[in-house]
């Protein structure tokens, strides 16, 4: 039996409750490519899953992590649109099977995509879970189309980010909200219109500036209030799509009386989606966004700097360079 | 109360004479509309050929609402709007319009460019969001130069993807780049249109031999949307091509008639001045006459003997 070094989840609570241990490596099933990771990014569900928000879909011992960018070293026997060496991303199924903080992980091959070229390992590793969740918000689910507007809620974040790039490529304008030292940050972007929510009230903004109608589209990537409040900000049948899993119970009257649509996505992962990702980034219309930049045996700074908030765009841990 | 308006003429220079007439009233769910401007499209003026005389005449208008609909429906009097006269009587003084065929125009949008949007734009519009995820994707635009053409390629690139302009004459290329096209194609038959292809979606006005040609070169799960003939009605297409190679290929016939069916010309015309405010749109506006200048106006753009479009002012 191989073995290899992974950060594991030994109890749910804080960031020091992962263990770097020797476990063994995986084997790749017919369907499956064994990869070797070069590079992971955390993100929000990582510490949620960490601190124990999702104890009964999670078995302990875990590896967890989400986000994977690396090389194919072995390939199942019935996989044939895969060859050893091929540069790939993706992110694993969450919940479902292993994660992403260990040198080798397995996956499905349908889930599996090519690398973009123009990308490092670290900055693709940015792109599988938040880009492919930004696809189904915007496109497969929200169904943004060109001319309309669309609020982004905390723009300067790792969806958020994303969000906008993409939003701006649909052809949409782009409301956003942020702190007063990002305003500029998602200005670069290409936020139409960047919202210092703790000096601006974001629904005034947006009743002002659509002249009372309000936006065809709202991203929820808060949750609370900010669903309750949506029904004040768009349109009569517009959209909110959210990917927050908030267990406060909500007052959607509103939402009624406007004929909203209202959108929950937890997003599923398919190649396709992240093939899509891949043509916007090699043309450059989607720019990774990285805040820094760790060795993946720093997996416990990295969580604490994520949880604290505050960053702008993807914390990567890095294994290798290639 | 009487009003002057543009109506049929078979005799007449451009098919179209001035006529005398009342104002008409309001249904309960529309607006009358005092007409400030209009457009011109070669698609209205060739259908008044074949109309009985003094028949009304005008999609594209422009105007200040002067009663607004009793139902509630229609913005306050006073408000500047662009419209999509659906039952053709825009050319004329005043004119009533249902609440969901106009639109506000916001305030940095000229009466211009507003005029220029009803039907080239929300032809290009409704023509390019039948396409599916073009996100990324290589579009073709026939017909380039054209009115919806122009509209096209601007609204296909606003929406990420890329753009390839078919025309015929080469001393217009820099035209259509300068509209939004990525990659340009000289040809009348369109066999020079395989060098980019395969193509997610094409958006043809032009019809004839060139469509039947283009359609072979349709990617797997690709549309071609029909919206005109302008160089003939008869297509010879490969259906091996068309069903071969993954198939799931689909022409369109595309009716601007029907489609404000599935979404109203007013969603639409505000998504169009949206992209107009960012910049991402822009009518290639060659004339701004009166429309005491319809007549001479209308026989010239027949005749083609000006590139985009002609705004007329009600004056």
């Amino acid at each position: 039996m191989e073995f290899m070094k992974a950060a594991v989840l030994t109890t749910f609570g804080g960031a020091e409750s992962f263990e770097i241990q020797t476990v063994p490596k995986p084997m790749p099933k017919p369907n499956q490519v064994l990869v070797r990771v070069c590079a992971t990014s955390i993100n929000p569900v990582d510490y949620q899953t960490r601190r124990g928000d999702y104890k009964d879909l999670v078995r302990l011992p875990a590896i967890i992590g989400v986000d994977i960018s690396g090389v194919i070293e072995t390939v199942g026997e019935s996989v044939t649109d895969f060859e050893v060496g091929n540069e790939v991303y993706y992110s694993p199924q969450i919940f479902g099977e292993s994660g992403s903080y260990a040198q080798y992980h397995v996956a499905d091959a349908g889930i599996v995509a090519l690398k973009p070229s123009n990308l490092s390992h670290s900055e693709a590793a940015c792109f599988p879970l938040a880009g492919g969740t930004t696809w189904d918000c915007l496109v497969t689910r929200g169904n943004l189309k060109v001319g309309e507007s669309v609020l982004i809620h905390a723009g300067a974040g790792g969806v958020g980010s994303i969000a906008i790039q993409l939003a701006k490529a649909m052809g949409a304008y782009v409301f956003t909200t942020c702190s007063s030292k990002n305003l500029d940050f998602v200005k670069k972007l290409g936020a139409d219109r960047a919202i210092d929510y703790k000096n601006e009230d974001y629904a005034e903004v947006i009743c002002q500036e659509t002249d009372g109608l309000g936006v065809d589209l709202v991203l929820d990537t808060i949750g609370e209030q900010t669903i309750q409040r949506s029904p004040e900000i768009i349109r009569p049948f517009g959209r909110l799509v959210s990917i927050v899993d908030t267990e406060t119970p909500q007052s959607l009257i509103e939402a009624w009386g406007k004929n909203l649509t209202i959108h929950f996505v937890f997003t599923p992962q398919y190649r396709a989606k992240l093939d899509a990702l891949t043509k916007l980034i090699e043309r450059t219309q989607l720019r990774p966004v990285i805040d820094s930049t760790l060795s993946w045996d720093q997996v416990i700074l990295a969580h604490q700097r994520l949880e604290q908030g505050g960053t702008r765009g993807k914390i990567v841990l890095k294994f290798t360079e290639n | 109360m009487m009003m002057h308006r543009l109506v049929s003429s078979p005799d007449a220079v451009g098919n179209l004479t001035f006529q005398n007439t009342e104002v008409p009233i309001p249904n309960s769910n529309q607006c009358l509309i005092r007409v400030k401007a209009f457009s011109m499209n070669r698609g209205e003026l060739k259908r008044s050929q074949n109309d009985p005389p003094n028949t009304p005449i005008g999609w594209d208008v422009v105007g200040i609402v002067e009663q607004t609909a009793q139902d509630g429906s229609g913005p306050p009097v006073g408000t500047r709007i662009v419209a999509l006269s659906i039952r053709s009587e825009g050319w004329a003084d005043y004119v009533v319009i249902p609440s969901h065929f106009l639109a506000i125009i916001p305030q940095s949008v000229s009466d211009t460019d507003a005029a220029a949007l009803p039907v080239a734009g929300l032809t290009a519009l409704y023509a390019v969001e039948k396409g599916s995820r073009l996100l990324g994707s290589r579009v073709l635009i026939t017909g380039a130069t054209g009115g919806v053409g122009l509209f096209a390629m601007q609204i296909a690139r606003a929406m990420g993807a890329t753009v390839i302009a078919q025309i015929r004459q080469p001393e217009q290329e820099a035209f259509v780049r300068d509209y939004g096209a990525d990659e340009v194609v000289i040809t009348e038959t369109g066999q020079a249109a395989k060098q980019f292809a395969p193509y997610r979606l094409i958006v043809d006005g032009v019809g004839g031999e060139l469509v039947g040609n283009l359609a072979a070169f349709l990617s797997q799960g690709g549309i071609c949307v029909c919206y005109g003939s302008s160089s003939g009605n008869e297509m010879k297409l490969s259906l091996t091509d068309f069903y071969g190679n993954g198939g799931q290929r689909t022409l369109y016939g595309f009716s601007l008639y029907t489609e404000v069916e599935l979404e109203s010309a007013h969603s639409g015309l505000i998504r169009l001045l949206s992209l107009v405010e960012q910049g991402q749109l822009k009518a290639h506006i060659d004339r701004e006459v009166s429309w005491r200048e319809a007549s001479v106006t209308a026989a010239d753009l027949i005749g083609r003997k000006f590139l985009g479009k002609a705004v007329l002012y009600v004056d």
